[in-house]
């Protein structure tokens, strides 16, 4: 449990931060004043939340109780 | 019935308010409050009461004293949490009493150059939302922001917690006014070997993925400046690396004044022996060879075929409006380059030298990002303006000194909550 929960928050986080850096803030490459804003509003928040997760998942993997281990 | 509450039975001067330190702390606060006075003026009246003015047409800087201080608290903060990272990583049990106050000072000089950001903001609240909502990849800015004041502040926090679990468990056990505090921190922890196995392998891991990011996204500051290309003095491939590297040099020797400090505290033996300022020396002495190797280069590069602004904005640094400072900056690196080296040849090392020299590096790091920000800024154009000048107003110089002042008040009420150095494996309760 402990660390399946782990494991699932860093691929979460890293998976957000793949995401909106690369499909949702503004494109790479693209030219055009159209193109320079995020694709979604607050993209960047959600890279800043996938690096939050992924650090995050050290404490889970230290501080959940013992019961919830099952390893 | 209870065991009665007393301070004394804690370890590492922790709960024990001396006079020295209460007095230390009312100061601490004053300057705050001063520096806060200072900020509210800026808010309410705005940016003219700094010394800062729009590049060109109005002659200024926009960046000026704080985003020199940004850029320090941030190299402060990257030694810190590589040096505890490295003890950790490497075994480094020596030197394990620099652990906890390099992760404290790493928290630290996070917290106030994110301050310092948002004092350079006319607008704070309109800055720090737009950052979350427009922020474009491709500008370092993103790096910068995301890496090192989300990722890298919140990656030490969850570090420098983790770290102190063990001894605040410890200290949890013992009856004091801090006990409910020592139990939160704690969160639990009883110190089991199931739990030192887990704390052992999460604290590895976390060290080892902060490695990397330490890297990018100290480089990602380095990248706001060296990648402006119109920017004559900024320009540069040796941008980054140097901020790493003098970054590494201020924030060791904030770590030997600290470290000096504490040894004077503690009313006993608590690790930090001369071997271990010894070790800081080296480790700064080596920082000090890399970055001066690296000035030369680039002042080398700019003056002998650089183009006619880029030779305008040396030119000022070495012989005109800014030379005084580049020269003093220049003297208070060398000269404890100097010392070290003799010191290290000599293996003889004297604490009161190596604090004067973390003092002196500390004050030229702060001179050399000074004209980092500013003279490209002034003498930098390549439109046809005027040259410019910048010198900050009182406001500036006093919102600066709070977070300065701040910083150290942080760091005082911390050591009076948990242990500053680590307590040992046997029981040093």
């Amino acid at each position: 449990m402990r660390k399946a929960l782990t494991i699932s928050m860093i691929a979460v986080g890293i998976a957000l931060m793949v995401i909106s850096y690369f499909g949702l803030t503004a494109p790479w490459g693209a030219r055009g004043v159209a193109n320079s804003n995020p694709r979604m509003q607050f993209a960047p928040l959600v890279f800043v939340v996938g690096v939050m997760m992924a650090f995050g998942s050290a404490l889970v993997y230290e501080m959940l109780p013992d019961r919830f281990d099952r390893d | 019935m209870p065991a009665a509450i007393n301070e004394a039975l804690l370890p590492r001067g922790v709960g024990r308010l001396t006079r020295g330190w209460t007095i230390f702390i009312l100061a601490m606060v004053a300057i705050s409050a001063l520096g806060w006075y200072a900020y509210i003026r800026e808010f309410t009246e705005g940016m003219a009461v700094t010394g800062m003015r729009d590049v060109g047409t109005m002659g200024g800087a926009t960046w000026g004293l704080y985003i020199t201080f940004v850029v320090y608290f941030v190299g402060v903060s990257f030694a810190g949490i590589t040096i505890a990272v490295v003890i950790r990583l490497f075994k480094l049990d020596h030197l394990r009493p620099l652990a906890r106050m390099a992760e404290v000072l790493t928290v630290v000089s996070l917290v106030l150059g994110a301050i310092a950001i948002v004092a350079d903001l006319g607008q704070p609240f309109r800055g720090m939302i737009n950052l979350f909502r427009y922020a474009r990849p491709q500008s370092p800015f993103f790096g910068t922001f995301t890496m090192v004041i989300a990722g890298y502040l919140f990656a030490s926090l969850v570090y420098l917690w983790l770290t102190s679990r063990r001894d605040a468990a410890i200290l949890a056990q013992r009856p004091s006014r801090l006990r409910w505090l020592h139990r939160i921190v704690a969160a639990g922890y009883a110190d089991t070997p199931a739990e030192r196995e887990r704390h052992s392998r999460a604290t590895f891991w976390l060290a080892i993925s902060i490695l990397p990011m330490l890297v990018v996204a100290h480089s990602t500051l380095g990248f706001v400046f060296g990648l402006q290309v119109g920017r004559p003095g900024w320009y540069s491939a040796l941008q980054a690396p140097a901020f790493v590297v003098l970054a590494g040099v201020s924030g060791t020797g904030v770590l030997i004044i600290l470290a000096a400090i504490v040894r004077r505290m503690m009313p006993r033996d608590v690790g930090l022996t001369t071997q271990v300022f010894a070790w800081l020396g080296r480790f700064m002495m080596l920082l000090l060879f890399v970055y001066v190797y690296f000035m030369v280069t680039e002042l080398l590069t700019a003056t002998y075929a650089g183009s006619e602004r880029e030779v305008q904005v040396t030119r000022e640094m070495l012989w005109g409006e800014y030379s005084w400072i580049f020269w003093s900056s220049v003297g208070l690196l060398v000269t404890p380059l100097i010392g070290l080296t003799v010191q290290s040849i000599r293996r003889s090392w004297s604490v009161p030298w190596l604090v004067a020299s973390g003092i002196a590096v500390n004050l030229g790091a702060v001179g050399k990002r000074y004209l980092i920000a500013v003279p490209s800024q002034t003498h930098g154009q390549l439109l046809p303006y005027v040259d410019g000048s910048y010198w900050p107003t009182w406001v500036e110089f006093a919102v600066v000194a709070s977070l300065l002042a701040f910083g150290a008040l942080v760091i005082g009420v911390f050591m009076k909550v948990l242990p500053i150095v680590e307590l040992e494996e046997a029981g040093d309760a």
